[in-house]
């Protein structure tokens, strides 16, 4: 039996200098393992995003990084439909995607919201960071970058409970451990893959607030990850590699890493 | 540019002869210089093209029963481009319609052979490194000259003068011996003078178009060549990629007679290690080049050259 996939989706986004806006539609079918994909022609209607937030949040983020470079500008707004073997139900989301240079450096910066706070912070560290050091013993992990190291730490994580994953189905809240029972599904020209969704760290122990702080990324998270650490007056890259934490204290603030991933305060 | 874009690209894959994925990506965009508008809207004259194409493609791997294999046909008013990416044992070669069965033929055979006369050469990735390396990261072995056999050098070239072009920065001191250019439908660029692609190229409709390399074309004019005894032949480039922030470039090699490893050095280094070269620019069968999250072939040709130990 075939599983037939749609959606439809219109999107404003400031990409560089430019504006984009796309307005697609199409579907999936996946008929025995052979996976397709094409666009369709049937319409529904679809809210215009808002290019004037998407064109303000840009400016505000060119504004927030000068005199550094701002290297990647992806500012966009998402309205979307779907439908998946008679369910239908719709979302709107909002990305933020930066890469800020300060050569040899960059800061990586991934955001589900035009709350931009946390560019400014990283911004003022980037501009003060010396030569690369050594970590030190014990850090504390911003919210930000923990969302992005979450599916690299050992630690007690659950899926939180939304209403759709990528097959319209519930999904539920649970612990994370073995195979994921829901499906992401990205674009509707991917094959969609199960994943744990909406991941969120189970609270332990207590953050010692004086720690040095890991408050950027430099480069994709990964089991060895470079990042931007501040130790009182100093700023400086250096590497970690996450995998067992001290402590653990979730967030509400979601973020567009793997299948999502709320913010995770985490003390290494 | 006229401002209105329209494309239709069918991608297949292939695995182990059977059909496991096949999309069709149709749409248009306006371009004003500021506001790009982007819509699905299929040209029926270019889905016809872009089929006709697939099916010859279709025909062409047909034979293919032991890989996995990716075709990919692109249709556009300006062109019809199509590529077969081909994957054995993690090892892959970018071929087309007309010179698959001798890459493939090559890459059955492990990746040893050493292409006759000039003619077409085993490959893989470039670019920012996209097809799979089969190995984690192996230093260079140190004290060695390579050669660069099978336009291989296309891939270190492409790296280091092609994308520190594409991003403007200043020109080395290469061998006066050597050349490097584009060439696109839109013009030839001295990529070795630092001139930037002519081409503006996106993967799809939905993308912002970016000056890209099309046909990356290194050749050698009076080059010294003498095959240094402590040498390693390069055969075949997994990938590679270019830091714009540090000028970094990495060259992970797949196949060599000293295994898989990997190089990465300044692009400066790159200049000054360029010992001689010899012989016409041979096909190097493809590169797929990503940038800003858009994959794009990129044509590859360089003669035999020989580099010192780079790293």
């Amino acid at each position: 039996m075939s599983e037939v996939y749609r959606k439809w989706g219109r999107s404003v986004r400031r990409e560089g200098d430019r504006l984009v806006r796309v307005d697609e539609a199409g579907e999936a079918i996946d008929d025995r393992g052979v996976f397709r994909t094409q666009p369709i022609e049937e319409t529904i209607s679809l809210e215009e995003p808002d290019a004037n937030a998407v064109q303000s949040a840009a400016r505000q983020i060119e504004s927030i990084v000068k005199p550094l470079a701002l290297e990647r500008l992806f500012v966009s707004q998402v309205n979307l439909a779907h439908e998946c073997d008679g369910v239908r139900w719709r979302e709107k989301h909002r990305r933020v995607h930066l890469a800020i240079a300060r050569p040899p450096i960059r800061a990586l910066v991934d955001l589900a919201g035009f709350e931009l706070s946390v560019v400014q912070r990283i911004v003022g560290a980037l501009a003060k960071s010396g030569g690369e050091r050594d970590a030190p013993k014990r850090m504390r992990i911003a919210e930000h970058v923990g969302a992005a190291l979450l599916p690299y730490f050992s630690i007690t994580k659950v899926q939180m409970p939304a209403a759709y994953d990528g097959k319209g189905r519930a999904i539920g809240e649970r612990q994370v451990r073995g195979e994921p029972p829901n499906w992401f599904r990205p674009s509707y020209r991917l094959r969609p893959r199960r994943a744990w969704m909406n991941v969120r760290a189970v609270e332990f122990g207590e953050i010692d607030e004086t720690l040095p702080l890991v408050i950027a990324l430099l480069a994709p998270a990964g089991r060895r990850s470079r990042v931007l650490c501040i130790d009182g007056d100093r700023v400086f890259p250096t590497i970690i590699t996450p995998a067992r934490a001290l402590a653990a204290r979730p967030t509400n603030v979601w973020f567009p890493y793997a299948a999502g991933t709320f913010g995770a305060e985490l003390m290494i | 540019m006229d401002g209105r874009y329209a494309m239709v690209r069918r991608d297949e894959l292939w695995v182990r002869g059977a059909l496991a994925e096949s999309r069709l990506n149709a749409g248009e965009a306006i371009d004003n210089g500021h506001e790009i508008v982007a819509f699905n809207r299929i040209d029926s004259a270019l889905r016809d093209r872009c089929e006709a194409e697939m099916s010859r493609v279709r025909d062409a791997i047909a034979a293919i029963r032991d890989a996995r294999v990716r075709c990919v046909v692109t249709a556009t008013h300006d062109e019809l481009e199509s590529s077969i990416a081909i994957t054995m044992h993690g090892v892959s070669v970018v071929s087309t319609p007309e010179t698959i069965e001798h890459d493939y033929a090559l890459l059955h055979a492990g990746g040893q052979a050493i292409l006759p006369g000039g003619g077409q050469a085993i490959l893989p990735g470039g670019g920012q490194a996209i097809l799979p390396v089969r190995t984690g990261k192996i230093a260079c072995p140190p004290h060695s000259h390579f050669v660069w056999q099978n336009g291989s050098a296309a891939v270190l070239l492409h790296e280091a003068i092609g994308h520190a072009a594409e991003h403007g920065h200043d020109p080395l001191d290469w061998p006066l011996w050597l050349r490097v250019r584009d060439e696109s439908r839109d013009g030839v660029a001295d990529l070795l003078a630092g001139e930037a692609p002519r081409a503006s190229r996106r993967e799809s409709f939905r993308d912002v178009p970016l000056q890209r390399m099309t046909n990356l074309i290194a050749e050698q004019d009076g080059a010294p060549f003498e095959l240094p005894d402590d040498r390693i032949e390069i055969q075949l480039v997994a990938g590679g990629a270019y830091e714009p922030l540090t000028e970094i470039v990495t060259i992970n090699i797949a196949v060599s007679d000293a295994g898989p490893f990997t190089i990465r050095a300044p692009r400066r280094a790159i200049s000054r290690s360029l010992l001689g070269a010899t012989g016409p620019a041979i096909r190097y069968p493809g590169v797929i080049c990503s940038r800003e999250g858009q994959e794009l072939y990129v044509g590859s040709h360089a003669p035999v050259i020989i580099t010192s130990d780079i790293a």
